[in-house]
């Protein structure tokens, strides 16, 4: 039968003399192409070259998928060396069967060694937290050197789990059940390609082919991918390819690779109440209450009056009381929560689990409630392939969903993390739902009131006191100081962070609220001494204020932004994952004879419609110098663009406590 | 008082039995332990307590041993229940068998919960994790389930060998560690002849039980605080209780070392891939190499070239493979790669000497223990000078090491009659540094400085910068200020002589920021380097501590500041004079004004090793008057 090949162009990014490829054509030539990739020179921040990375996958109507793949990477440096002589192939028996066809190492001077692949060693992969039994092959090459390169030919069937998928090399293994092989959402096919990594890319070509039946949406994001979409009477094709892709960069605090790095997003799913209304149905067996839970249930929410309060009391057993810790149940793992009395029994689980018993308590006090799919760190975008990391819940109102999170509030007030806002998710639902987002939260609502007074003798020995009282993710980062830190750490930590003002900083006493009410506030009071704190002179006397210092030093962590070596560009988004506002109050009473002098009336930088904003005013009042103001970080990705705001302010706070004052006994000197 | 006590090899059966059946610790009540278990508050910075643990280590006439371990614990509080309640245990699959009695969670509520079989899960050690060959490592991940805070759990497991490891089982128990233990017993028992020594270290009042026969000995400890955290703390196994034990070598180190060198001989190898690595010319200057560059070639491959294996089981534990394999291959042990230098340095010409190293300073003298060896280290000569080659670094260094405080044994070297102890002299953990700044006003409205900057053994690998040397010390004298002339009279071997011109334009700008009309000068902080700034930066919050302080390296530092002070400005204030001596360290400092010239002088000396709690307080006096703030201040005032 004569088929007729129609072939159009769906999209064309780049210049002329890009041509579509197909991993499956002409074999590729090692030799020239190593040549034609360069060498360190060419890319000095590199240790290794992608030269090329081809994949072909050919998708079966129940969603069953055949990849192969050939790659070939050279060895830039002797650190790219001692890298590369170790090639680890991942995989997850459960989901998927591959086969390493072939590994070559190419020598810089021609010859080539075919690798032996019977010293491939099958071992369980090294785990924490999460112990599903995920494989590993692993195979020590030969010793390389600059210059040698590595070829890796593999075929997978099958499908990862998206938790478990990482960057490196190919998952690989046997099996003899293929129904094993299908994915979760059966006839289905959905991946998320990146074209960049933290190496350079010379080229990598990804090609797919579906049955007829199964055409394919996709999106390109982040940049420039070529795409190619032919079809014939069987199947649809697409070629996604890329080209002298530089190493992706990877700067402080950047976001997700996949938040700025060239990707195509796909997917046979037609659209998220599809991938909805699925996530319902193959976990909602799983939240059947027992005896047990339903008298924990009502323990829990004995005298409670408001729903509200029996949602975040039930929610914040679960959090407290349900450790993270994943044991593989069997069939179904990576994406079925666990049954409720499973949880509940070992009081442990990993997030899926976790919601999954918050799912069941709730649905036990007579709650309508879901799981639902996230992604903590990155964004999902709108194209219905599966983006997730996460597992929260979704607890339905009259005026849409309360959205938990029981995995990220531990020792938290919230029921919802605050450094998770700005996420997307979609919630499981039998009605089926879209792609959601939790809304901004304002600086204020994860600020800090951080005051100070302190008062410096006639020897410049200071004493002071300071307060803090925080509110949202400062709340949580200070609670988990107290609550959820080893208690021999407790106080040396205090200590570590009062070193921040000099190494003989002495802590007299602390109190702190109790970090398990939730009803309010962890505040937190310090007293400290530190003896030649400041210096007296016969006229003059100087000593460096303290706050400023102190929230640089990011107690408790809960400053993600507190740094103060920021450089002044930078080429990809940051993520702080909460934005804050401190507000600091210092009051420094100097000794008599002494007049405090307000070093300038006010400082202010950054933009307040901007990432950041720094606004400080000093004030003398007799012997008292008192600073006054607020440090503002407003958002929670600070983009490209924005970055020059955030790191004027930043700085600028850092510099109040990098600058002297002095205090003079013949009055103002300026 | 640290006894040797050394099985006798006969004695009565009759003894034997009466005391055998007191030797094994009895199996606990756990009931009991759970309704007398102590709470929270009781041990208000414990997150858990070990109620009871029982370890039995044993081994048979083959040298096959099999430890037992028998641990019940209370859990405390949340942070516990959720990081410490998995634990791991290892085994060498090719040789060893790991067998779980019991695994389970008494709550409180009286239920218990036994682990699942989806509890233990088997994984590769996290340390083999990037090489094939030492796959055949495991870890069992054992995690209890049903855990709440004031949970009992128990764990109960042995691992035994199948065959015998390459050397003799040996190690070091520490009787306290972190957490508070109500009754922990350690019972060592061989069969037959096979020898068996052991010694308590640092703890001889702690052992409350003691009772041996000539095939067991059995040590109770009871009521054992856990350790405090304090910063600066010296090694553990320098001052906390252990007991350290050797089996089956009978002559002591040398017989060890003997062992250990025959194991090591046999991987001697070379090959024609290796003699042409050696004869490799110098392709930019198409000459011979030196043996030096050829010193530095082999520091290199073992250093940065090839990726350093330690095994969970210790260094001695797996035999090398042979120095042809692991030349070949991208993975090797230290004690592998300690072979592959030696190998290499032989076919060189050069003599070699190996060392074993410890963590510690002290060590049970007169006890064989292997495991108390964690690393190596191998020493050549060239020129009459001794270079030093190490797994953990990438170039050779001459002279010594800057381990002050850790035990070395040399096993192997030309004319050996039998194992050294060695340490490394203290002068040799000497940084020094010596800098000399003259300041003056230039012709306008700012600073001109002049700095003489040397030090030897403080800075080592991307430290030594001239340029970010430069920028450091001219900062260090006038912030912002611009380095004008950087001259690099050495810069080798961790030792630096610099002479740097810098200037500000703007007195102001760089020293008078706090306020116009006064000019804020710091005695500069010379470049360190990240070893010796923990001696000179060590917090000194603690009015008291009750763990020694310990001080990586010996610090010498000599600062003189000659400054010009510029017309119509007066001192205002400077530091006093001040002497302080405490112990070895001691602390000058001496200021002159003579008319507009200040010339500081700074002198501090600290020594390397521990400082007892008891010498603490002094040495803390010492240290405060130098970092403090006003130490080093000076004020100048416009008139």
């Amino acid at each position: 039968m004569l088929s007729i090949r129609w072939s159009f162009l769906v999209l064309i990014c780049l210049l002329a003399g890009t041509s579509s490829l197909t991993a499956s054509a002409a074999p590729v030539d090692i030799p020239a192409a190593l040549k034609a990739a360069g060498s360190g020179d060419d890319y000095p921040d590199a240790d290794v070259l992608v030269v090329f990375d081809h994949s072909n996958i050919d998708v079966e109507p129940s969603g069953l998928s055949h990849m192969e793949n050939h790659q070939l990477v050279k060895v830039l440096t002797e650190q790219g060396a001692v890298r590369a002589s170790f090639q680890r192939l991942n995989y997850d028996p459960a989901t998927q069967s591959i086969t390493v066809r072939r590994i070559i190492v190419h020598r810089a001077d021609g010859t080539i060694e075919n690798i032996d692949l019977n010293g491939l060693v099958d071992v369980i992969a090294p785990a924490h937290a999460i112990y599903w039994g995920a494989r590993m092959l692993g195979l020590d090459l030969p010793r390389l050197h600059p210059g040698d390169a590595v070829e890796i030919e593999t075929y997978r069937k099958g499908f990862q789990i998206a938790y478990l998928t990482e960057g490196e090399g190919i998952t690989f293994g046997q099996a003899d059940d293929e129904s094993i092989f299908i994915p979760p959402m059966r006839g289905h096919f959905y991946d998320v390609v990146l074209f960049q990594a933290t190496d350079p890319i010379v080229e990598k070509t990804y090609t797919l082919r579906t049955p007829r039946a199964m055409p394919v949406q996709y999106s390109v994001h982040n940049g420039e991918v070529v795409s190619e979409h032919t079809f014939d009477t069987e199947s649809f094709t697409y070629v996604f390819s890329r080209r002298d892709v530089p190493a992706a960069k990877r700067e402080w605090r950047s976001s997700g690779l996949s938040d700025y790095a060239p990707k195509v997003v796909m997917a046979t799913v037609m659209d998220w109440g599809e991938k909805s209304r699925w996530f319902n149905e193959v976990n909602e067996s799983q939240f059947d209450t027992t005896p047990e839970i339903s008298a924990k249930v009502t323990e829990i929410t004995q005298g409670l009056k408001t729903d509200d309060a029996k949602i975040s009391a039930i929610n914040h057993w679960v959090a407290q009381n349900i450790r993270y810790c994943g044991f593989n149940m069997g069939k179904g793992e990576g994406y079925t929560l666990h049954p409720g009395d499973m949880v509940y029994r070992e009081r442990a689980g990993v997030c899926k689990d976790i919601a999954g018993m918050s799912i069941t308590m709730l649905r036990a006090a007579g709650y309508t409630v879901y799981p639902a799919m996230t992604m903590a760190g990155a964004r999902v975008e709108k194209t219905p392939a599966d983006q997730f990391n996460h597992c929260v819940v979704a607890l339905k109102q009259d005026d849409g969903y309360k959205m938990l999170d029981p995995t990220w509030v531990p020792f938290s007030r919230y029921d919802w993390s605050r450094s998770e806002g700005e996420q997307n998710y979609v919630v499981g639902s039998p009605e089926g739902e879209g792609l959601s987002i939790i809304r901004t939260y304002t600086p204020e609502e994860n600020g800090l009131v951080m005051e100070i007074s302190a008062r410096i003798d006639d020897k410049g020995t200071l004493r002071g006191k300071l307060s803090l009282d925080p509110s949202g993710n400062s709340d949580s980062r200070l609670r988990r100081a107290f609550g959820n830190t080893p208690r021999d750490q407790i106080e040396p930590n205090l200590r570590r962070w009062l070193a921040a003002l000099a190494p003989n900083a002495e802590l007299l006493e602390y109190k702190f609220a109790d970090p398990e009410n939730w009803e309010k506030a962890l505040t937190l009071s310090v007293e400290f001494e530190v003896t030649g704190y400041a210096t007296i002179g016969k006229e003059t006397m100087t000593w460096l204020p303290l706050g400023s210092r102190l929230v640089m030093a990011n107690f408790a962590g809960m400053f993600s932004w507190a740094n103060s070596h920021l450089p002044e560009e930078r080429e990809t988004p940051a993520l702080i994952w909460a934005n804050s506002a401190v507000r600091l109050t210092e009051t420094i009473e100097i000794p008599k004879g002494f007049n405090a002098v307000a070093p300038v009336a006010q400082i202010k930088s950054g933009c307040p419609d901007g990432a950041g904003y720094c606004d400080f005013t000093w004030q003398a009042e007799g012997r008292k110098l008192v600073l006054d103001g607020r440090m503002v970080a407003s958002d929670r990705t600070i983009t490209v663009d924005r970055w020059a705001d955030f790191r004027t302010a930043v700085t600028s706070f850092h510099e109040i406590g990098e600058t002297p004052l002095v205090a003079s006994k013949k009055g103002d000197r300026s | 008082m640290n006894r040797i006590q050394e099985l006798l090899p006969t004695v009565s059966l009759l003894t034997f039995l009466l005391i055998a059946s007191a030797v094994m610790a009895a199996e606990p009540d756990i009931q009991a332990l759970i309704d007398t278990a102590p709470g929270a508050d009781d041990y208000p910075l414990a997150d858990q307590i070990i109620l009871y643990e029982n370890i039995e280590i044993s081994v048979d006439e083959t040298g096959r041993n099999t430890r037992r371990v028998h641990v019940i614990r209370k859990i405390l509080t949340n942070w516990a229940m959720r990081r410490i309640t998995d634990p791991r245990v290892g085994w060498d699959s090719s040789r060893q068998e790991l067998n779980v009695a019991v695994c389970r969670t008494y709550q409180a509520s009286g239920a218990i919960v036994e682990t699942p079989t989806n509890g233990f899960n088997e994984v590769t050690p996290d340390a083999v994790g990037r090489c094939a060959n030492f796959m055949g490592l495991r870890e069992m991940v054992i995690s209890h389930v049903g855990i709440e805070p004031g949970s009992v759990l128990e764990l109960d497991y042995t691992v035994r060998d199948l065959a015998p490891a390459l050397l003799p089982p040996s190690g070091q128990e520490f009787l306290q560690d972190r957490w508070p233990v109500l009754e922990r017993t350690i019972t060592l028992q061989r069969e037959g002849n096979f020898p068996l020594v052991w010694e308590i270290l640092h703890g001889e009042a702690e052992v409350q039980d003691r009772l041996q026969d000539e095939g067991t000995v059995t040590l109770t400890v009871r009521n054992i605080p856990g350790l405090a955290d304090e910063n600066n703390q010296a090694r553990r196994g320098d001052y906390v209780p252990s007991l350290v034990y050797a089996f089956g070598i009978r002559g002591g180190w040398n017989d060890l070392a003997e062992r250990l060198i025959a194991a090591g001989d046999e991987a001697l190898q070379m090959n024609e891939a290796m003699t042409a690595w050696l004869n490799q010319v110098d392709e930019i200057e198409d000459h011979d190499l030196t043996p030096l560059d050829t010193v530095q070639r082999i520091a290199a491959l073992i250093g940065s070239q090839t990726r350093s294996v330690h095994l969970p089981a210790g260094t001695w534990s797996q035999a090398p493979r042979p120095a042809t394999e692991i030349f070949s291959a991208g993975c090797a042990t230290p004690w592998e790669e300690a072979v592959l230098a030696v190998a290499l340095l032989e076919a060189s010409d050069l003599d070699v000497e190996f060392y074993l190293v410890s963590r510690y300073a002290t060590w049970a003298k007169n006890v064989p223990a292997a495991r108390i060896f964690n690393d190596v280290l191998i020493k050549t000569r060239l020129d009459d000078e001794n270079w030093w080659l190490s797994p953990s670094r990438d170039k050779a260094w001459p002279g010594s090491c800057k381990h002050p405080d850790r035990l070395m044994l040399r096993v192997h070297g030309p004319k050996m009659t039998g194992v050294n102890e060695y340490r490394w002299p203290t002068e040799s953990a000497t940084g020094s540094s010596v800098m000399t700044v003259d300041l003056r006003p230039d012709d306008g409205d700012g600073f001109l400085a002049v700095i003489d900057f040397q030090a030897t053994g403080l800075l080592r690998g991307k430290e030594m910068d001239a340029e970010a040397l430069a920028k450091t010390l001219a900062g260090g004298v006038l912030p912002d200020a611009e380095v004008t002339k950087t001259e690099v009279l050495k810069l080798e071997h961790r030792s630096v002589h610099l002479r740097v011109e810098a200037l500000v334009e703007d007195r102001n700008e760089s020293l008078g920021k706090a306020q116009e009309g006064s000019l804020i000068l710091d005695l500069p902080h010379p470049p360190h380097g990240a070893i010796a700034s923990l001696s000179r930066s060590c917090r000194t919050q603690d009015p008291v501590r009750v763990t020694p302080l310990f001080l990586p390296g010996r610090l010498n530092e000599e600062i003189t500041l000659r400054f010009t002070l510029p017309d119509n400005f007066a001192l205002d204030y400077r530091p006093e004079n001040r002497e302080i001596q405490a112990g070895q360290a001691s602390y000058r400092f001496v200021g002159n004004l003579t008319d507009q010239e200040l010339e500081i002088h700074h002198s501090l000396h600290l020594p390397a090793g521990r400082i007892g709690p008891e010498d603490w307080s002094d040495f803390r006096r010492l240290l405060i008057s130098v970092q403090s703030a006003n130490a080093g201040r000076v004020i100048l005032l416009e008139e």
